[in-house]
């Protein structure tokens, strides 16, 4: 060991001499030879002995007089509290997540209350059998079939549109077969509204207007089927069909 | 019966039997012979009394909840003295923390009740003990503890080193760091002729 690993070791000592908290007496006679021999050693000696001592008659202020009397009553008060508290822990444990649950819920409820919506309006676009006899009347094979799922919404849709491109050399956005028919509607809806009143007499169109757009077209399922059919009818035909229309209570 | 026999100068162990075979009322006995002693060891370390008596309160609840599964492996006052300085020391760290956001306003709130102190004892010795606190406060919290466990309460390094789960030697510096440093602002008051 040298010279500065031995002072560093009497340094760390030193506290415990000042205090005499050293049993091992090589150590004690160390720190005795090194206060002797070594200035600084010393000064640093003479200053934390002040400190300590300083430390050791300056106590900090006693707690009230009363307080250990009362400590006992106030620890049982607290286990008390404890044991209540420990019934609802279960509860504190699930209040972090709620920020995370809440929205989730919501978002679950929005999708499903959009389904359930979505849902009664493909059953709702039946129309009514007043349109449906008189559209059969006039051309039996554009029957319309009381199911409405999805798939047979979908191969009618794309009939329609197959029939329309040969017709009018309309082409629409995109045709795949995996649209739904409420997709298709909206893409084709307007352009198809146009073309229809193109199509009919010249008073038709303000017929239509009269009607109103809520009115005629109020399902969008359906509203394919009466357009395409509509268009193969003559003037005369049509006139009689949208009259039925007019007057048959939706 | 033996449940009965207990009383406040029986053994630890005894008094804690006790208690598992379903004497609630053996726990106060606890409570009483080791309220001060644990009440002084927190004290010494938060300095502050309001601190010190709740958290000497939570150390007895958590005595309370805990003490079925003690199993003798050390004696009961250091299994009791570990809870005591591991809440304190807890306490200081998050105290640490708040210190440094409002570091301003306990400065404030310090010095305010500093000077109520010298009106309620000697100016010497409210200077003295506010001397030490400052002191005291400065020191890390790690160091601090160990200066209380080796200066106030007389534990020997390898004692020390279990408790803190730190090396002895690594112990032996910190105290010795912290003593320095409390010498250093003593000698700085000293020399500000705050303290003779």
């Amino acid at each position: 060991m040298n010279k500065n690993e031995n002072i560093d070791e009497l340094l760390l000592n030193l506290p415990d001499f000042i205090n005499n908290k050293i049993e091992d007496k090589s150590i004690i006679e160390k720190i005795k030879n090194e206060i002797a021999s070594n200035k600084d050693f010393k000064i640093l000696y003479d200053d934390m002995k002040f400190s300590l001592e300083f430390m050791n008659k300056t106590e900090l202020t006693p707690p009230p007089d009363n307080y250990f009397n009362n400590l006992l009553p106030n620890i049982h008060q607290r286990i008390e509290s404890h044991k209540q508290k420990f019934t609802f822990v279960w509860f504190g444990k699930i209040i972090p997540y709620w920020k995370y649950a809440v929205p989730v819920c919501v978002i679950v409820l929005f999708f499903l209350i959009y389904d359930i919506n979505y849902t009664d309006n493909k059953i709702n676009v039946q129309p009514s059998p007043e349109v449906s006899s008189t559209l059969e009347e006039i051309n039996p094979d554009s029957k319309i079939e009381a199911d409405n799922s999805s798939d047979s919404t979908d191969i009618a849709l794309s009939q329609i549109i197959d029939e329309d491109s040969e017709q009018d050399s309309y082409t629409p956005p995109q045709t795949s077969n995996s649209y739904t028919s409420r997709q298709m509607s909206d893409i084709n809806h307007s352009e198809k509204v146009n073309e229809t009143a193109k199509g009919l007499p010249g008073d038709l169109p303000a017929v239509l207007e009269t009607i109103g757009d809520d009115d005629f077209f109020s399902n969008s399922g359906d509203d394919l089927y009466q357009d395409n059919d509509i268009n193969k009818l003559t003037p005369e035909q049509q006139k009689k069909v949208l009259n039925k229309i007019k007057n048959a209570e939706f | 019966m033996e449940v009965n026999n207990i009383n406040i100068n029986s053994e630890d162990s005894d008094i804690i039997e006790s208690f598992i075979n379903g004497n609630e009322s053996a726990y106060n006995y606890l409570v009483l012979k080791y309220q001060r002693k644990i009440y002084w060891v927190i004290r010494k370390m938060v300095l502050d009394h309001d601190d010190a008596d709740d958290i000497t309160q939570e150390v007895f609840v958590k005595l309370y909840k805990s003490l079925k599964d003690f199993r003798g492996e050390s004696s009961f006052y250091t299994y009791l003295y570990k809870i005591a300085v591991n809440y304190s020391l807890n306490y200081l760290k998050k105290q640490k923390k708040v210190t440094e956001r409002t570091k301003d306003i306990d400065d404030e709130s310090y010095k305010l009740s500093s000077d109520d102190a010298l009106q309620d004892e000697g100016y010497d010795e409210a200077i003295m003990k506010k001397v030490l606190t400052e002191a005291i406060k400065t020191l890390p919290e790690q160091q601090r503890a160990v200066f209380n466990l080796r200066f106030y309460d007389n534990l020997n390094y390898e004692e020390i080193s279990k408790i803190m789960k730190k090396s002895v030697g690594g112990m032996k510096a910190n105290y010795f760091h912290a003593v320095k440093k409390i010498e250093e602002i003593i000698r700085q008051k000293r020399l500000n002729g705050t303290i003779n």
